[in-house]
């Protein structure tokens, strides 16, 4: 029952506060009259701006004007509709227009059924479409770390390690330390990872250690502790420089690239097992009775391992699971003749009801700047294209030759790598049982100095950071993908041009980047200098926060926390 | 079915006032049509009567129905935005909504209470094109709407929303 409120035709103009409830026809607040579902009928039809002024007129319209359906449809408009529309295919229009039954929410249908504050779920995309967040720093370490320090981000917890605090963990919510557990004398860390598929409030971890060597941890986020679980002893291959943790999976690379790929698990776990109708046939099988017989809690034993001779550092390993396959990739940077650098991918098919290599693959993105002669030529330059394959066309457009990558993110499908020359280059991979492409690179423009690192998520977000000044960007790469090979993801051809335009710096709100440097000032960082004094190291992002390290040039460490809720 | 159609419809609103129309434009409600559909032609000889509605309102609304009477039928699903995203209202129910508030929001009452969706649409919709772009203070004062907020209360909110003011 709608409360209501209403005064007296003699009160216009002037505010009585104790509003008459009689019922009097000469009562001038018709609005008021209307039952709530009326007025969530009316406020349907009113934009933003306006609905947020409707919440400041009463107890009632504040309550109406944030109604969650009302959010929930804006938020599908404006953010999942967008999507939605991309995607090739046959498109009824009703079922693209919003209705809370029958609307294509792609995956943002984590979001429903749950009771979502869908207001804030909006504003929190709105704010990072705008770039808009809050800054607030965490002190981590009071010198450089050698090498350097080593952090990853997963479900609200940064984890950091490095020689001398060991490995720590850092709660997002109250920006402080959770946990933390010492390493061990001599060992060095030199990679990290965190379990891909961790649920229940544990993280699986995984570090690899300059003795070759490698450990894992579970990190209990509510118990806030870390438990160790195990550890593998130094190998005479040499320092691991890249690992990656799918449980029951971990796959290595050492320096000198030599992939190695444990499990845990020391047989096939039940529910694969009904799979293996489809790799019956598979001459590997007898290989299965070797490698069962240890006990569960045994650690791992080495399903493969191979020696790679192409894989130059940057690279990225990652691990993924389906029903039948275990997919090990390693993304890393390829130098080519003509044009600098590009990116190699090479995946690693295992069965996992055999847990052999069924096959390993390779691909490389083109050069850019790179025309086949059996590509059709760029349509602007129709007789260079044939004649002339090598300097392309988009030479001229500044897509020459590439500089090495510093860094790599692979998040399938997307390979995001970072150059010193302030550019990204995004590439899509195209992954079917039958061939793996990758498409050729699309440049990023958009940093004012050299990118020192990015994260890429599977969904086309990006988060780019770069080494010097307070840069900060934030892509949503996802449908503005270039290329001329018949698209069978999610794509649409947009022009080149518009890389420019898809990302957003992010700024501080004002009055907290007044707070941050009032911090710097008067805190640790003495001479703290936001433009040349720091180094951003590494750049790390969830949904709602964008975690960055830096180094200062006094050498003491923080984590920068931006937080868009 | 009943071939023997009537063809012309009694509604009686709530001062007792009786009105024949055309069946057609009764059912533009959907109120009237399911009426007649269940009970069958033959119960309403009398006239079925609109107890909600004065006559005024009533002839308002059959105006409306009248000129919409060979409209294509709305779609079932209420919940989908077939209110589109625009506030458009096309030229005619323009001119028709310029009424006083007062019987604004009597059809806004009487289109939601006899079921015209597309009506009501447009009266929300006229509404919402009155609210908007106005500041808090213009929007109480066209609606009479009193402040329950105190200043301070009024700025937290204001606050909170910071976020999405003009973009």
């Amino acid at each position: 029952m709608p409360s209501k409120r209403r005064r007296s035709s003699a009160s216009e103009g002037i505010s009585f506060p104790s509003a008459k409830r009689a019922r009097t026809r000469n009562s001038l607040d018709h609005l008021s009259d209307l039952s709530d579902e009326l007025l969530i009928r009316i406020l349907h039809n009113v934009p933003i701006q306006t609905l947020i002024k409707c919440q400041r007129l009463s107890h009632r319209f504040y309550t109406l004007a944030g109604d969650s359906q009302i959010w929930k449809n804006l938020y599908y408009n404006r953010f999942v509709l967008p999507r939605a529309l991309r995607i090739p295919g046959p498109k009824t229009d009703s079922a693209l227009h919003f209705s809370s039954r029958s609307s294509k929410w792609l995956d943002d249908n984590t979001l429903l059924g749950k009771k979502t504050n869908w207001k804030g779920q909006y504003k929190l995309r709105y704010n990072w479409s705008i770039g808009a967040c809050e800054v607030q720093e965490i002190h981590v370490a009071d010198r450089p770390s050698v090498p350097s320090m080593l952090v990853k981000l997963a479900e609200g917890v940064v984890l950091t390690i490095d020689k001398g605090d060991g490995l720590r963990a850092w709660g997002l919510k109250g920006r402080e330390l959770i946990a933390s557990c010492a390493l061990q004398e001599d060992v060095i860390p030199t990679c990290l990872a965190v379990d891909e598929e961790s649920k229940d409030h544990q993280l699986g971890i995984a570090v690899g250690f300059m003795d070759g060597g490698w450990g894992t941890w579970r990190l209990n986020i509510v118990g806030k502790e870390f438990v160790d679980v195990y550890k593998h002893p130094p190998s005479s291959n040499g320092m691991l420089s890249a690992v990656a943790y799918a449980n029951p999976y971990i796959l290595t690379i050492t320096d000198s690239q030599l992939l190695s790929l444990y499990t845990f698990t020391p047989a096939p776990t039940p529910p694969i097992i009904d799979e293996d109708g489809e790799v019956a046939g598979e001459e590997q099988e007898t290989i299965q009775g070797t490698e069962t017989p240890a006990p569960l809690d045994a650690g791992p034993h080495l399903l493969a391992s191979l020696k790679s001779h192409t894989s130059w550092p940057p690279l990225s390993l990652s691990i993924r699971t389906t029903s039948s396959t275990i997919i090990a990739s390693i993304a890393y940077s390829l130098p080519t003749y003509y044009s600098g650098y590009t990116i190699g991918l090479q995946e690693l098919h295992l069965s996992t009801t055999t847990g052999t290599i069924t096959f390993s693959r390779l691909s490389s993105a083109l050069p850019q700047g790179f025309s086949s002669l059996l590509s059709s030529p760029t349509p602007s330059s129709p007789s260079s294209g044939a004649s002339s394959p090598a300097p392309g066309n988009r030479r001229n457009e500044g897509m020459g030759s590439n500089t090495r990558p510093t860094t790599l993110s692979y998040s399938h499908p997307y390979i995001l790598a970072t150059h010193p020359d302030n550019t990204l280059t995004l590439y899509l991979c195209t992954s079917t049982a039958s061939t793996l492409h990758i498409s050729p690179g699309t440049k990023l423009w958009g940093h004012t100095s050299s990118v020192s690192s990015a994260e890429i998520t599977a969904r086309g977000k990006a988060v780019s950071v770069s080494t010097r000044g307070n840069e900060l960007r934030v892509w949503e790469l996802e449908g503005g993908f270039s290329s001329s090979t018949p698209s069978k993801n999610r794509r649409l051809n947009r022009r080149d041009t518009q890389a420019g335009d898809r990302s957003v710096k992010i700024r501080p709100e004002s009055k907290d980047g007044e707070i941050e440097h009032a911090q710097g000032r008067s805190g640790v960082l003495e001479e703290y200098s936001e433009e040349v004094g720091a180094q951003k190291r590494w750049v790390g992002f969830d949904d709602e926060m964008v975690i960055v390290l830096k180094e200062s040039e006094q050498g003491t460490q923080a984590l920068m926390v931006y937080d868009f809720t | 079915m009943a071939t023997s159609a009537v063809t012309e419809i009694k509604l009686v609103s709530n001062d007792n006032t009786e009105t024949m129309v055309d069946r057609a434009v009764a059912e533009r409600s959907m109120l009237i049509k399911n009426m007649l559909d269940d009970m069958g032609d033959g119960a309403f000889e009398q006239g079925i009567p609109i107890p909600n509605v004065n006559d005024q309102v009533l002839q308002k609304i059959l105006t409306w129905c009248k000129h919409h009477k060979d409209d294509p039928p709305t779609a079932a699903d209420d919940d989908s935005d077939s209110r589109k995203k625009t506030t458009d209202i096309e030229e005619w129910d323009q001119k028709y909504m310029q009424v006083d508030q007062e019987m604004l929001f009597e059809i806004i009452l009487a289109a939601n209470y006899l079921d015209i969706k597309p009506l009501l649409d447009v009266g929300c919709k006229t509404v919402a094109n009155m609210i908007k772009g106005k500041s808090p203070e213009e929007i109480r004062k066209t609606f009479n709407i009193t402040n329950d907020f105190t200043p301070e209360e009024e700025e937290q909110i204001r606050r909170e929303n910071e976020w999405a003011e003009d973009r």
